[in-house]
């Protein structure tokens, strides 16, 4: 089965400065994947990459063996690590623009998952508080049914209590087919709903690893493998 | 797809447009009661001079108001929901880049005819008495006949040629934009510098490029003089050389078009870099 994500000699330079230097990794289908490492290490420039809102340098992204193209676009459901919803636009409004444009989003899903949270469908998103609006964002995307979500900071910005539903919400959405990468730097937070890691350091691969191996190798949480990892 | 995105493009336009119109129409409307009042007999209070000389001033400025929003509309459509932080949204969509563009440049085109009309009936709506309004379409055809028997089809045909060349010189000058702002988006820093700088440099490039097409025209056409002759086109009271001409007037906008639509598209497909 071709893996649903996978890097080969990833290139991606900002003028001079390298954000990724030669990227080689595989994601398979139905993993939860944590793409972590500090600040700048190249998380956010990678999934750009596979969203299509980046292009690579040199070297190539596939997904589901696919250059990042329309095609690409149906399969991956991408979470930005910034508000990207029109502000003039209603709940309501934004669960049309997804339903019109995603033949795989689940308007049902979503409107069940935005009544859990209070979120009323005729809020308007200018009138919203900054973490109402990212589970806002979060609901859209994790009701597609896609085969590839690219989440980039998802609980950032949202209280605890709403992480923990918010990390429910992702376990239990994907299919089996699919795999969800997660990119954070909130790793205590994340760890327990994670199948593998990947650690980015400068823009390299530092470690690929599953949890388990992690636990059961060196006898530590990822967390404390990244404090190690990352020490300053 | 394109349907779709055209539909939003609507939406996301009409609020502020529609605002714009309903303002104009109603400022019309107002100097037009004023004109009833018979504003320029000299004989009303000074108060109501006042309020309807600065109505028509209003008027004329929401006028204008009009298509310089227009034009900022179009650019800011395009910078900011497709190259801004909507262009994580937009781009993400399983749409082409192509149809992002041709989505974003018919509704442009749409409002610009739209505000022209509007523009046009207020302006009547002032100028004329409701009765002439309603004979209007009349007077209209009767021109359109007149023209009509003394030119006979050339006339239809010379104002289809018109139309075609407004519609693809404005669709030259959008797309125009458009690529200023997908090159000015290949710039690591100072984007909008860069856009603007592009702008600047397209326009040269393409004066310079239509000065030597022109010329290019103008030394085939002496070279081959005998050849035009020949085929009696240029009878003395013909008009084809005159739709000849807005035919090449035509193709000529219609081929800058198509390199900025190359441009743009090959920028937002191949090399999009979305901060």
């Amino acid at each position: 089965m071709t893996p649903i994500l996978e890097c080969q000699s990833l290139i991606k330079r900002y003028g001079k400065k390298e954000a990724l230097s030669s990227v080689d990794l595989t994601v398979n289908r139905g993993r939860i994947v944590g793409l972590l490492g500090p600040n700048g290490s190249g998380k956010t420039t990678m999934i750009k990459i596979a969203s299509g809102l980046l292009t690579a340098t040199e070297g190539t992204l596939r997904i589901d063996g696919k250059l990042p193209g329309t095609e690409t676009k149906e399969l991956v459901s991408y979470l930005p690590d910034r508000p990207y919803l029109n502000d003039w636009m209603c709940v309501a409004d934004l669960l049309s623009f997804f339903q019109d444009f995603y033949r795989n989003f689940n308007r049902e899903k979503a409107v069940e998952m935005l009544a859990r949270l209070n979120i009323g469908l005729n809020d308007r998103l200018k009138s919203m508080s900054k973490g109402t609006k990212e589970k806002v964002q979060l609901i859209l995307v994790m009701s597609r049914e896609a085969e590839l979500y690219l989440l980039d900071e998802p609980i950032g910005g949202v209280d605890p209590a709403a992480r923990d539903y918010i990390l429910n919400t992702i376990i239990s959405n994907y299919s089996e087919n699919a795999a969800v990468l997660i990119s954070t730097h909130l790793i205590a937070d994340v760890e327990r709903v994670l199948d593998d890691v990947i650690f980015l350091a400068g823009g390299k691969v530092a470690l690929t690893s599953s949890v388990d191996q992690i636990r059961e190798e060196r006898g530590m949480s990822v967390d404390a493998l990244f404090r190690e990892v990352y020490k300053c | 797809m394109l349907r779709k995105l055209m539909k939003y493009e609507l939406k996301a336009t009409a609020r502020i447009f529609l605002l714009l119109y309903g303002t104009v129409l109603a400022l019309g409307l107002l100097n037009k009661l004023f004109f009833m009042m018979g504003i320029f007999g000299g004989n009303l209070p000074f108060p109501v001079e006042l309020t309807a000389g600065l109505t028509m001033m209003m008027y004329f400025f929401v006028i204008g108001a009009i298509f310089v929003m227009t034009l900022i509309i179009t650019i800011q459509r395009f910078y900011k929901n497709l190259l801004g932080d909507e262009g994580y949204l937009m781009f993400t969509l399983p749409v082409k880049p192509w149809q992002h563009i041709v989505s974003k440049m018919t509704v442009a085109i749409f409002w610009f005819i739209v505000s022209i009309f509007v523009t046009i009936f207020s302006g009547l709506m002032i100028g004329i008495s409701f009765e002439l309004l309603a004979e209007l379409p009349d007077i209209f055809s009767q021109i359109m006949g007149e023209f009509y028997e003394y030119f006979s089809f050339h006339w239809l045909f010379f104002f289809l040629e018109i139309l075609v060349l407004c519609l693809a010189g404005l669709c030259s000058q959008i797309l125009m934009i458009y690529a200023s702002m997908s090159a000015g988006h290949l710039f690591q820093k100072h984007r909008l510098i860069g856009s603007f700088a592009s702008f600047l440099g397209f326009n040269f490039v393409m004066q310079l490029a239509s000065g030597f097409f022109f010329v290019f025209l103008d030394v085939i056409g002496r070279k081959n003089w005998r050849l035009f002759h020949n085929l009696s086109l240029f009878e003395p009271d013909s008009l084809m050389p005159l739709h000849i001409g807005m035919l090449i007037l035509i193709i000529w906008s219609l081929i800058i078009c198509t390199v900025y639509f190359i441009f743009t598209n090959y920028i937002l497909n191949r090399k999009l870099n979305l901060e």
